[in-house]
């Protein structure tokens, strides 16, 4: 049964029972009682027609349901009826919730998820010394030697990271954190822009100059909405 | 009159359903007439009551072995009674219920009066 036809239903067995009990009346009274004795009669003949109800209520199949429905009724009336108890509990559980939340997020980011890269399992970090105090930093001419000879991994890419000076229409904006990356650094992550292009190897072959002279600065999707805007088609 | 309650026997669990189908193969009837029906045909011996009819019909209606119409009545087309009719299901369901029935009495009879048998 549908339960939208739910209250057709009821009403239906409402009449129906009622139809019963006019007519056990109406038997009652050819039997010589009085009206109203007939009535009477005819209810004690009927019995609990609440209980009945329930008990044909039971046979539609619903019954787990509106003992559901029964409780969570219940249990609201009575979260009404102790306000501060009520906000006690729901305060506690939105304190506790939400610090699970920030907790688990900041893991998430931090340990959990993966770089947005193309093959994120199989990148390494090189670094020089021990685990503890290994340092990622290594000169340009170790980072090209290791580069041509290394026999272990399919690329090399390097970065750094560099304050940027910005300015937008000629107005000076605060300095941003930015980093210098070698030519290969987006074949290596495989990753792409989202508009115009990334670095080549094309733009790495002037090693004594100016490392922003020859070579287009790459926008971050963060920097670049905050700062611009995000209206991809008019970076071209 | 009702007789009194001492006097009246329990229904063993399962054959309402099956007098209710019963006495549906004369033709539809609204809750009142099967349950007074059932009455007098057992000279008052068996009440059905109002608790057991009605839940009774509604869970046949749900098998599919009855099904429910209100209509007017035959002696008063004033007044609409919901009428109860079997279902060819219904049929098939009852002629199993009887077998069924006809069984289990053979059965206790044998272990009551096992000398009547031949």
């Amino acid at each position: 049964m549908r339960w939208w036809r739910r209250k057709e239903r009821e009403h239906d067995l409402e009449r129906e029972l009622r139809a019963d009990l006019e007519l056990e009346a109406a038997e009652q009274q050819e039997n010589g009682l009085s009206a109203d004795d007939a009535r009477y009669a005819a209810q004690r003949a009927l019995g609990n027609t609440t209980l009945v109800k329930e008990d044909v209520r039971e046979t539609w199949g619903w019954g787990s349901l509106e003992r559901f429905g029964q409780d969570v009724r219940y249990g609201f009336r009575l979260l009404r009826k102790n306000p501060v108890l009520t906000s006690v509990a729901v305060l506690s559980l939105a304190l506790g919730i939400g610090a699970n939340t920030a907790i688990f997020s900041l893991i998430d980011a931090v340990l959990l998820k993966l770089l947005p890269i193309k093959d994120p399992q199989s990148l390494m970090f090189l670094a020089t010394g021990d685990a503890s105090t290994g340092s990622t930093d290594f000169h340009f001419e170790t980072y090209q030697r290791l580069r041509a000879e290394q026999p272990f991994f399919r690329e090399l890419a390097a970065f750094a990271p560099v304050r940027l000076n910005v300015s937008v229409n000629g107005q000076a904006e605060p300095s941003v954190e930015g980093q210098l990356v070698s030519g290969n650094y987006f074949a290596v992550s495989g990753t792409d822009a989202i508009a115009g292009r990334t670095f080549t190897e094309d733009d790495d072959r002037n090693p004594g100059g100016h490392p922003l002279a020859n070579q287009l600065p790459i926008l971050g999707a963060p920097f670049r909405s905050f700062e611009f805007g995000y209206r991809t088609k008019d970076l071209h | 009159m009702p007789k009194e309650p001492t006097e009246r026997i329990e229904l063993l669990q399962g054959t309402l359903d099956m007098l209710i189908l019963r006495t549906l193969l004369f033709g539809p009837a609204h809750g009142h007439q099967i349950a007074k029906h059932i009455q007098r045909t057992t000279d008052d011996l068996l009440q059905i009551e109002h608790g057991s009819l009605y839940p009774a019909l509604h869970r046949l209606e749900r098998k599919g072995w009855l099904v429910a119409k209100w209509e007017p009545a035959v002696k008063d087309q004033k007044r609409e009674f919901k009428y109860y009719r079997l279902t060819p299901a219904g049929k098939k369901q009852l002629a199993a219920e009887e077998s069924r029935w006809k069984q289990m009495a053979g059965a206790i009879a044998r272990v009551m009066w096992p000398a009547e048998e031949g």
